[in-house]
């Protein structure tokens, strides 16, 4: 199986580090992961990117092809990718930043993830907020591997990370 | 060293950590997009294994610098992007003219002069080949993934040391930022060439030979008295107006490359038995053109690839022996048109040149489309 991830956001948002979190934890658990990145060349604020490729099959071509997750953490993320959206692909955003309209609600999940982090007493951790989301609903890497990735690359801010990163994933799998 | 095992990373750490492993010991740079996480990365990790980092005034200073600590005894190499490399090129030459070992990182961007520095360009492949003025024998690799540039930057350090010239590495944006798994086997699978010197004289005063292709080098202030010159010099390293030495000197200079070209060159090929048609493509163009090798194939089409590991010196012997059998070679490139131009000058084959314009990863349909053309 082969998932195609774009994560979108602005720079200072975590979204190169959460891509390549992702990309560790899907290696861990003994898949091919493949990453390409583009950032404006400017300064904090402009636009970040990531696209990821993880499959159980080595992978050569680094481009998406079908979109099957968009997950965006800027309106712009959403506006500059709308024609890449197909009626099977899901979206995961962030609940604050993001305005969903109407035609896609069904196929996303709006994640609060700014308001999640603050009330775990660690505002800097909504990439983790987002990365357990976008694991909970890819399914394309495991709760443990992706534990274990944040633990490698934050030693002296694991737990308030993975508080975050456990948060996440229970908002997006929990019953009803 | 970095300890053996799987890791998802991206190709600027793959080359720092390769570095690491084929010895350098002395980097010195300046930041420039995309490369500077090579220079990040050396100057926390020199230190822990010995070694030195210089962040330099610009790039003029850096090549200057790693010329001049090669010939004080260390492994050095410097990385860049084009306007850096362009800013190289006078000493470049420099390093040819005095045999000094080194190695070159230059991660191609989107150009001329600043371009776009976070986007993907392969202008600078010509550049790599006739950048420095006079005659050159330059070796330069091209890496299409992070694996390869762990373990082609381990081989341009050994290359460096066999035929003392500095070595490029001519990457690209994509491939330096690009993530992958990189898997690094245990220090006893890598071949790393140590650096031989001469520390007395032995009856053999000259600096350099020129009836040999390998001199080992000397390091000033242990017991050697030699000479080390930008001018034109003899086997005793002293400047002359003589044409003659010129002649001997760029013979041995241009002879050590060409007398062992078999050795040095690499390449991949991809079902290229009976193709009727070669697509030739190097760095991350090659991966784009791999997938449309593959789907032309499935088409039934009689389709192959050609992948230079090595740009220079051009596998000339290969390519005029697949030409025999092939009656067209296309080259995608991310740039105007470069590399196609001594494949079509050694194949005497119909070359197709496709175009990407600097700024994106191509599109393999691109190259698809003209494959099928090739067939109708």
């Amino acid at each position: 199986m082969t998932v195609n991830i774009r994560i979108y956001g602005m720079g200072g948002q975590g979204i190169i580090t959460l891509a390549k979190l992702i990309g560790e934890a899907a290696v861990e658990d003994g898949k091919s992961a493949i990453m390409t990145e583009e950032y404006s060349p400017y300064v904090t604020g402009g636009w970040s990117t990531a696209d990821l490729i993880i499959s159980d099959h080595e992978i050569d071509y680094p481009l998406i092809e079908n979109l099957d997750y968009l997950v965006t953490l800027s309106q712009e993320g959403l506006e500059k990718n709308l024609e890449s959206i197909k009626m099977s692909s899901k979206l995961i955003t962030e609940k604050s930043l993001v305005k969903v309209p109407d035609l896609y609600k069904k196929q996303a999940f709006e994640i609060p993830g700014i308001e999640l982090a603050k009330s775990l007493n660690n505002p800097k951790g909504t990439n983790m907020v987002i990365m357990g989301a976008i694991g909970g609903v890819t399914k394309s890497f495991s709760k443990e591997s992706g534990r274990a990735a944040i633990s490698k690359r934050f030693p002296s801010f694991s737990e308030i990370n993975i508080n975050c990163f456990d948060r996440g994933f229970e908002e997006v799998t929990r019953p009803g | 060293m970095l300890p053996p095992g799987k890791y998802f990373t991206d190709g600027n750490f793959a080359a720092t950590e390769g570095a690491l492993y084929g010895g350098c010991r002395f980097f010195a740079g300046y930041p420039i997009t995309p490369s500077s996480e090579i220079l990040e990365r050396m100057s926390r990790r020199l230190p822990e294994v010995g070694g030195h980092f210089i962040e330099m005034e610009d790039e003029i200073a850096s090549i200057a610098a790693i010329i001049g600590a090669s010939n004080g005894g260390l492994k050095s190499m410097t990385a860049t992007s084009g306007p850096g490399f362009s800013l190289m090129q006078e000493n470049i030459g420099l390093g040819m003219i005095t045999e000094t070992p080194t190695v070159i990182i230059d991660e191609m961007r989107a150009g001329p002069s600043t371009g776009i520095p976070t986007r993907v360009g392969q202008g600078d492949v010509m550049q790599t080949r006739w950048g420095s003025h006079g005659d050159l024998a330059p070796i330069t690799y091209s890496p299409n993934s992070v694996q390869e540039s762990f373990d082609l930057t381990i081989l341009a350090f050994n290359s460096a040391e066999i035929y003392r010239q500095p070595v490029i590495i001519a990457s690209d944006q994509v491939i330096g930022h690009l993530s992958e798994i990189l898997t690094v086997g245990n220090p006893e699978e890598y071949e790393v060439i140590q650096r031989l010197t001469r520390k007395k004289a032995n009856g053999n005063h000259n600096t350099f030979s020129y009836s040999d292709d390998f001199i080992p080098m000397f390091v000033p202030g242990t017991g050697f008295r030699g000479n080390v010159d930008s001018l034109t010099h003899d086997e005793m390293g002293y400047p002359s107006n003589d044409a003659s030495v010129e002649r001997e000197m760029l013979e041995h200079l241009l002879g050590k490359i060409k007398r062992n070209e078999t050795k040095i060159i690499r390449f991949e090929e991809y079902m290229t038995d009976d193709a009727k048609v070669i697509v030739v493509a190097y760095g991350i163009t090659s991966r784009s053109a791999k997938k449309a090798v593959k789907n032309a194939r499935d088409e039934g089409l009689k389709v192959g690839l050609f992948r230079p590991i090595t740009l220079w010196p051009f596998p000339e012997g290969r390519i005029v022996e697949l030409a025999e059998k092939t009656r067209k070679f296309i080259v995608p490139e991310i740039n105007y048109g470069q590399y196609s131009h001594p494949v079509r000058e050694f194949s005497r084959r119909e070359t197709e040149e496709i175009h990407f314009p600097p700024g994106a990863i191509p599109d393999f349909k691109i190259i698809l489309r003209e494959i099928e053309r090739s067939f109708t």
